[in-house]
């Protein structure tokens, strides 16, 4: 209390420094004064009198300080006269100034932007609560490469009753439904969800409430959760929604709740319903049928990696008592849990982090660019620095002021860096294809600003601590005299500096060749051979709506032919067909184990696995697939003839080779009713150009099938979208129950594919650019800085006989030493950086020679560039007038 | 203890406050005098260093100044207690008897050591 008091007295005492200081002035007369009159009265001469008052006193000067040290806070005065000074300096060379400021805003401000939408991405996906204690539950079957992001009943039942561990469990399932709209279809994505589910994601309503346990039983009278969206939509956000009916695919719901507008999760969900899982979904029998998400919510101090052991003793013990203990463990079965975070950046995640690594980069070259304007600006300064250390300045109280030019500017940047990263951070969104980054809400967040704070006090101390310790080195000499005599010993004293621009050569190299290694990853990628063409076709999604309409195969039949032959009889359609799963789509896929008639399994044999898809005549025509042994699928394959499958050359050379698979009969679908293998076709890539995750696949016809889903094909000899009327009209033509949820050319999926590395080559292109930038800008202003110093060298050179070809050579000789040394460094760190994300990615490390060799070639360009003037000025140097300043 | 002492480190302040409470209202030199005669002419004090004291104890509300006129019609800064300045006096005074009392207890040649 005393304490504080005193402080804010003194802190008061910094503004009114004047009038304090006459007033002790006043006081101290005073005391001088009576003191003497004192002494006079004692016998003194008045002279001795004063001068007797004054040894007394200690010395009026000394004292007037001492008082004025208690009066304020002297190192906040100081602080206050260094900022004012810095100030002054950064006006005084506005030039300096402005590209320190520019160079260091650059640097935050995409150190910002990557870290807000790595913070949205990776840190707090779509609104959940507390995302890092939320786990979504995965699947494995190590004997079938198979790792997937769902579970089965059992499994999730067993995670649910956890509760040392867990707070909530959630399950859920996609789910389509049908609304009609003024007479308009319109489909909406939805997901049926178990009571808990609200609680795992901490969703809470901003309207009425989420349903409760007893409303998650089946057969009880529907409810429905809007999210904010729809509520908008279909209700106008008028409150009375609650308690409303809604028709759902012909089905009244009840409207219990509102989601609150930024919970987005699962992304672009619409609709919660119950999910009222009937008891036979819990039977041992259904362990293995991994058809639903399901997360969990783990209590605080609960983490992943303890619960992860937990979870699979947990399994394993459930597993011996009910049976499938024998297929787990052939099989190579495995439960696990993964962090919400991880799971929900999805493909975006490896990408983000590489980028991370890029503009942790860049910030420390433009730290080293700043650092080296500082260290030219100290040499130009050193007169100045001199004088003042000759006159009593301490290095500290120097370094001081130095340090605050710096933060100074660090402190702009870091404004500016703050306003732009946002900004920037929603323009990076913008390159990401849209399904990965829906639902991701790139702010300004405390973390955001405590993340640029922390980038500018980086770049502070890197950019200020160079010059300060040369500073320091340099302190005990004083050099009045240089400056006015030029010394080529100059040259020499920029060893910090040019260990700067050599860092900076370094680095750039590093993202050059980076930028070429991605570039040429990606080009190979691109080269890649799906096994099929996509170019040239559109694929419109249908999830099936009505229970009755999933539950008829007739129905489905006839709406896949109807669909099929409308579409086939359009102008411009070269083929169509239907699919179901579609390749490359992100949201579809399925796989499941078969059987080989007359293949009895060992008893730990897992058994064959492998993709399947239903499909249609026109498939093999629609993608160009080539057939190579027997017959495709005909539209003679129907329900009521022989069920029938054709297969691809990988699941033919797995299991037959050598043999002809065409006779033989697998099973149909996931179940055991027999097909007959009519035919062998190529092998195409199933969702990814990087790896080539396959394990077969089996084709079934659509007409001998069940689905819930459908892709309708078609290939077009034009423009693919042009097609999509003719699909949405071909559906509601053939069924108007049904509606299309979502159009998309096959390319286009293809290629959304690359997105994370497509991403990476952008941006490193645009770093390595800026950092392109930022090492030619540090070797100009070195090299022009050493040149100018070297003028009377050069001068006197020129005067014994020296050509101009001569001067310009060593000028660049300098110049280009720097940028070798700089390279040699790169090619270590760019080697170094290989090896380790050849980890990381696969399809990576190709042209590594020639992504060094254009890197280097590029840099040494950019350094000659920078050399040009300073070269050009050092030739025209008129030796007389040279020697004449000397 | 011939020669003269320095003032020893936070005593002072204690020396101005109590000179304050028995002098009342007094200027700068005028304390700086008092405590040297105080002192039996034992002390050295430098006046310079009084001067940030009392800014120090006149921050922490224990004093307070106001200008006036001397015996001898000079113009000067006087210095009085204020309230608390009187109850820190009474807490500083204890807290010393309580310290000098200790150290007596350890420089006195004591039969039970």
């Amino acid at each position: 209390m005393r304490q504080l008091r005193a402080f804010l007295h003194r802190l008061r005492g910094l503004f009114r420094s004047r009038r304090s200081d006459t007033d002790f002035a006043a006081e101290l007369e005073s005391h001088i004064a009576l003191h003497t009159e004192d002494a006079i009265r004692a016998g003194l001469a008045p002279e001795e009198a004063r001068r007797q008052a004054l040894i007394r006193l200690g010395g009026a000067e000394q004292t007037r300080q001492a008082h004025r040290e208690r009066r304020t806070l002297p190192w906040l005065e100081s602080l206050v006269q260094d900022l004012r000074y810095a100030l002054r300096q950064l006006i005084k060379s506005p030039g300096f100034a402005l590209a320190a400021i520019l160079t260091l805003s650059l640097a935050i401000g995409a150190n910002t932007a990557i870290f807000s939408v790595v913070n949205a991405i990776l840190r707090h996906p779509a609104g959940v609560d507390h995302p890092e204690r939320v786990a979504v539950l995965n699947t494995r079957y190590t004997q079938f490469t198979l790792d997937f992001p769902s579970v089965s009943v059992p499994a999730y039942a067993l995670a649910a009753a956890m509760k040392d561990q867990v707070e909530a469990a959630a399950i859920e399932q996609a789910a389509s439904f049908n609304i009609v709209h003024d007479d308009v279809t319109e489909h909406l994505d939805a997901a049926r969800v178990s009571s808990q589910w609200f609680q795992v994601y901490g969703a809470r309503p901003i309207l009425g409430r989420v349903f409760t346990s007893e409303e998650d039983q089946p057969n009880m009278a529907p409810v429905v959760v809007l999210s904010y969206g729809l509520w908008q939509r279909a209700f106008a956000g008028r409150n009375d929604a609650i308690g409303q009916t809604m028709m759902l695919d012909q089905k009244p719901y009840r409207v219990i709740g509102v989601m609150r507008s930024d919970f987005a999760w699962p992304r672009r969900y619409q609709i919660w319903t119950p999910i009222a899982l009937p008891p036979a979904a819990f039977a041992p029998d259904e362990a293995f049928n991994e058809n639903y998400q399901a997360s969990v919510r783990l209590l605080p101090g609960v983490a992943v990696n303890q619960f992860n052991p937990a979870l699979s003793t947990k399994m394993w013990e459930a597993l011996r008592r009910g049976g499938g203990s024998r297929y787990a463990t052939s099989s190579g079965w495995a439960v696990y849990s993964t962090p919400l975070t991880e799971y929900a950046a999805g493909p975006l995640r490896k990408p983000l982090y590489v980028l991370f690594g890029v503009v942790a980069l860049i910030l420390l070259i433009a730290s080293a660019n700043v650092a080296g304007l500082f260290l030219a600006r100290a040499s130009a300064r050193s007169k100045e620095f001199a004088i003042r250390t000759a006159l009593g300045a301490s290095a500290l109280r120097m370094t001081q002021q130095l340090f605050i030019e710096t933060a100074l500017l660090a402190g702009v940047a870091a404004g500016l860096g703050i306003a732009a990263g946002p900004v920037l951070g929603k323009l990076l969104l913008l390159l990401v294809p849209h399904h990965l980054a829906e639902g991701y809400n790139v702010r300004l967040e405390p973390a955001v600003l405590a993340f640029t704070a922390g980038t500018a006090l980086l770049t502070l101390l890197i950019a200020g601590l160079g010059p300060a310790f040369r500073m320091l080195l340099e302190r005990k000499q004083i050099r009045l005299h240089e400056g006015e005599r030029s010394v080529t010993a100059s040259a020499q004293k920029q060893r910090l500096r040019s260990a700067f621009v050599v860092g900076q050569v370094a680095l750039s190299f590093l993202l050059l060749s980076g930028t070429g290694l991605f570039l040429a990853s990606l080009q190979k990628l691109q080269r890649v051979d799906p096994g099929f063409n996509p170019n040239g076709v559109l694929a419109a999604k249908v999830d099936y709506s009505g229970d009755e309409f999933k539950k008829s195969q007739p129905r489905q039949a006839a709406f896949i032919a109807g669909a099929v032959d409308h579409l086939a009889a359009q102008p411009g359609v070269l083929a169509a067909a239907a699919v179901a799963p579609l390749v490359f789509d992100p949201d579809e896929g399925g796989s499941c184990s078969f059987a080989i008639a007359g293949r009895p399994l060992g008893p730990n044999a897992p058994g064959p696995h492998s993709q399947l898809t239903f499909t249609t005549a026109g498939y093999l025509n629609v993608m160009q697939i080539p057939l190579l042994a027997g017959r495709w699928i005909t539209a003679a394959d129907n329900a009521a003839t022989v069920p029938v499958a054709v297969i691809d050359a990988r699941l033919a050379k797995k299991y037959w080779p050598n043999q002809n698979p065409i006779g033989q009969h697998i099973s149909f679908g996931c179940g055991h009713k027999p097909a007959l293998v009519v035919g062998v076709v190529a092998t195409v890539r199933l969702n990814s150009l990087e790896e080539d995750t396959s394990d077969g696949m089996r084709y079934y016809p659509f007409a001998q099938g069940e689905n819930i889903i459908a892709d309708l094909l078609v290939r077009t000899d034009g423009d693919p979208n042009r097609m999509a009327y003719a699909l949405k009209d071909a559906v509601a033509s053939v069924d108007p129950s049904q509606s299309v949820s979502s159009i998309v050319s096959l390319e286009t999926l293809v290629s959304d594919s690359l997105a994370g590395r497509r991403l990476i080559v952008w941006m490193l292109a645009a770093f390595a650019g800026l950092a392109l930038l930022l090492a030619m800008v540090g070797i100009y202003g070195l090299i022009s800085y050493v040149t100018a110093n070297r003028t009377n060298e050069i001068g006197i050179r020129m005067a014994l006989g020296a050509h101009r070809g001569h001067v310009v050579r060593l000028v660049l000789k300098s110049a280009l030493g720097w940028v070798l040394a700089g390279l040699s460094a790169g090619i270590v760190m760019s080697i170094a950086a290989t090896v380790f994300l050849r980890h990381v990615f696969a399809v990576f490390g190709g042209g590594v020679a020639l992504s060094l060799a254009a890197a280097g070639a590029l840099l040494f360009v950019v350094g000659a560039l920078a050399c040009l003037i300073p070269a050009h000025r050092a030739a025209s140097i008129d030796p007389m007038r040279a020697l004449r300043t000397e | 203890m011939g020669e003269k002492t320095d003032v020893w480190q936070g005593t002072l302040s204690l020396m101005v406050l109590r000179t304050l409470e028995s002098m009342g209202s007094q200027h700068g030199y005028g304390l700086a005098r008092r405590i040297e005669q105080t002192s039996g002419d034992l002390l050295q004090l430098n006046y310079g260093t009084l001067y940030p004291a009392l800014l120090k104890l006149q921050q922490e509300g224990f004093i307070r100044s106001r200008w006036g006129l001397s015996e001898n019609n000079r113009r000067a800064k006087f210095y009085e207690l204020t309230k608390t300045g009187h109850r820190q006096l009474k807490r500083a005074a204890a807290d010393w008897e309580q310290t000098t009392a200790i150290l007596a207890r350890f420089l006195t040649p004591a039969e039970e050591l």
